[in-house]
């Protein structure tokens, strides 16, 4: 392997101490007192110490630091001010959520994107080329949370094709195994299920993946000019090759090396956007449970869920890295 | 006689410095982007600051009686669902966008300029703990780190402006730091160090004006970024909080009327969109412009 590959590897664990570190000073440095913000009206002083103490809110910071740091090795990153369940438990039952919104906006972005992308490089200079730029342009510029209004709009209350909010219909039966619900359904081959979930997916994950469609397309626009200018296109070209298959069979797979790492870079981006879109369709993933507990002031359950998701950033930029010295053979043997 | 910031090339002393590029000679009709764009923007930064003077009602003035009147003559865009006209509200809603914006980017440029310098000038050390620093605000999503600091912080105006910029910080940093890096082994600025030019100097007249175009370009860039996710704060109740005008918290407020008064929510999420792309395509032009080489990278 090589040596840059397992830099990044053993750097990894680094970088989420330091990540879940950050995290902790932020949220610790908010003055007032979580205890005394979220008490209800009516509590006494006594009752505030308890929970101060409870929650371990009267020691000093660095011994704070101490146990939150013993408890994440071991997994634990802490209870709930409001409800006591640890937040470990809350964080997985939105995670599959959350992971199927942006699988599916990364689908949806990817297929798009290099479409887009190809047809402007194939025709560049010439309309459709203009219009492609203007389209990738204005789709990443749209801000993600009125887009998934403005398709609740069009397509659930004009159109009423689509629902507009929710996961699944209430009326759907669905044994849920891993909570992934289009897989369950799959493989419980539960089609009415299957259909339903799908139909709630749609939406949001247009949303999510449009916007990232167009940024996709305009990096896939230009690594493709920049390899029909390599030699071996010539080369192709010299050989009287047909354009379209010189640009499907030759150019693309290379073109394709920077667009991989960059759909890797994008999955951790449609992750904080989906912390708005999860909002605007209710859809009950991280993203809902981050700005909920913000705005209960649960600083736990937002302590828990941002080092999550910052967690799981990390690990995906990082493998995106390798994958990249892999697929690169020029990289392989740096 | 040879002073400082000259050296001797064939018996002749000659200034040490890199050809400047004449600004006289810029061509702007042949960067279509940068002139749609640019005076589009421009119209809209007009058209906010000057709303006061082309409002035709007070943003706040409640007019129960009139809620969700239909566009008219009267109410451009109609109005919402406590009567106020819409058409004003976007006239002043821009401001708290555009200040967050312009003023977290400008903020994030500065410190994020002193930083890479720093970094990729005297490397060492204090490059590696730097970058480090830079390195750890790059492990979070853009939206992440500002709605962690956002909530850290409290909402408002001023706390949406450290948010963006703390988030902003790292992509200018590196951007400049490679730079720099790049600049430093120059020849002509090995030669200025030879010739016993002070640090200080060499940055001045040798690293910084090199610095200025990709800046430029990265700074509207991420302008347009900033703006895009200052009214995602705003939306989400994170920043600038109702009644204050202001386009994210527009679309916050109309979103329960997209069923019965679709202007409400639609109006302000357009100018944000327009804005942006006005922006983005300025941006655009403005690297075709100044930095050809495409050193802000992929953004």
């Amino acid at each position: 392997m090589p040596t840059e590959v397992v830099a990044r590897l053993i750097r990894l664990p680094v970088v989420l101490w330091a990540a879940a570190t950050l995290t902790f000073l932020v949220l610790h440095i908010i003055p007032g007192d979580a205890a005394s913000v979220i008490a209800a009206q009516g509590t006494t002083p006594q009752q505030i110490a308890l929970l101060r103490h409870q929650w371990g809110l009267d020691q000093p910071l660095h011994s704070q630091y101490l146990q939150f740091l013993g408890r994440l090795i071991h997994g634990d990153l802490g209870a709930s001010f409001a409800s006591g369940s640890p937040t470990i438990g809350l964080l997985a039952q939105r995670v599959p959520a959350t992971v199927e919104l942006a699988v599916c906006a990364l689908i949806i972005s990817a297929i798009l994107g290099i479409l887009g992308g190809v047809v402007s490089a194939a025709n560049r200079g010439r309309p459709l080329d203009y219009l492609s730029r203007l389209l990738s342009v204005t789709a990443f510029s749209i801000p993600w949370f009125w887009l998934a209004l403005m398709l609740i709009a069009i397509f659930s209350v004009k159109l009423g094709w689509l629902p507009a909010s929710g996961r699944q219909d209430l009326r759907i039966q669905e044994t849920s195994v891993t909570n992934f619900l289009i897989l369950d359904s799959i493989v419980t081959h539960n089609w009415p299920a299957f259909w339903d979930g799908l139909r709630h997916l749609v939406l949001p994950a247009a949303a999510l993946g449009l916007a990232s469609a167009g940024f996709v397309a305009r990096i896939t626009r230009a690594s493709m000019l920049d390899t029909l200018r390599e030699e071996f296109i010539k080369t192709a070209r010299g050989k009287g090759l047909r354009e379209r298959l010189i640009i499907l069979r030759h150019a693309l797979r290379p073109a394709l090396i920077p667009v991989i790492t960059l759909l890797g870079v994008q999955f951790g981006s449609l992750l904080g956007g989906a912390v708005i879109v999860e909002t605007v369709f209710s859809w009950p993933g991280v993203g809902t449970l981050l700005l909920s507990s913000i705005y209960q002031r649960d600083y736990a359950v937002v302590q828990a869920a941002v080092i999550f998701v910052a967690g799981v950033y990390v690990v995906v930029n990082t493998l995106t890295d390798v994958l990249y010295a892999y697929v690169d053979p020029r990289l392989r043997h740096a | 006689m040879v002073t400082q910031g000259q050296i001797l090339v064939d018996d002749k002393i000659a200034d040490v410095r890199p050809a400047r590029r004449s600004w006289r000679h810029m061509r702007l009709w042949r960067y279509p982007d940068l002139v749609v764009g640019g005076v589009f923007f421009a119209v809209v930064v007009l058209v906010v600051v000057l709303a006061p003077l082309l409002s035709p009602y007070n943003p706040a003035t409640q007019n129960p009686s009139d809620q969700f009147a239909p566009m008219s003559l009267q109410h451009l865009m109609g109005t919402d669902d406590f009567g106020r006209d819409i058409f004003s509200r976007i006239l002043y809603g821009g401001r708290p966008i555009l200040t967050i914006g312009v003023t977290s980017i400008v903020l994030a440029m500065v410190v994020g300029l002193i930083v890479g310098v720093l970094g990729g000038y005297y490397r060492g050390w204090i490059d590696h703990a730097l970058m480090a620093l830079m390195d750890l605000l790059f492990s979070f999503p853009f939206v992440l780190l500002a709605i962690l600091v956002v909530t850290a912080l409290g909402p408002g105006l001023v706390n949406a402006i450290i948010a963006i910029s703390v988030a902003s910080i790292a992509i200018f940093a590196r951007l400049a730091r490679s730079i720099v890096i790049s600049l430093r082994g120059m020849p002509y600025v090995e030669a200025a160090i030879a010739a016993g030019m002070g640090s200080g100097r060499i940055l001045w007249r040798h690293i910084l004006p090199n610095l200025l175009g990709p800046l430029i370009v990265m700074a509207t860039a991420n302008l347009a970024m900033a703006i895009g996710y200052a009214s995602a704060l705003n939306f989400l109740g994170l920043g600038v909080q109702p009644p204050t005008p202001d386009w994210g918290v527009m679309v916050s407020d109309g979103k329960q009327f997209i069923y019965s008064a679709l202007q409400v929510p639609f109006f302000p999420g357009l100018a944000i969109t327009l804005t942006v792309v006005s922006l983005n395509f300025l941006g655009d032009g403005l690297q075709a412009l100044l930095d050809p080489a495409g050193r802000r990278g992929t953004g």
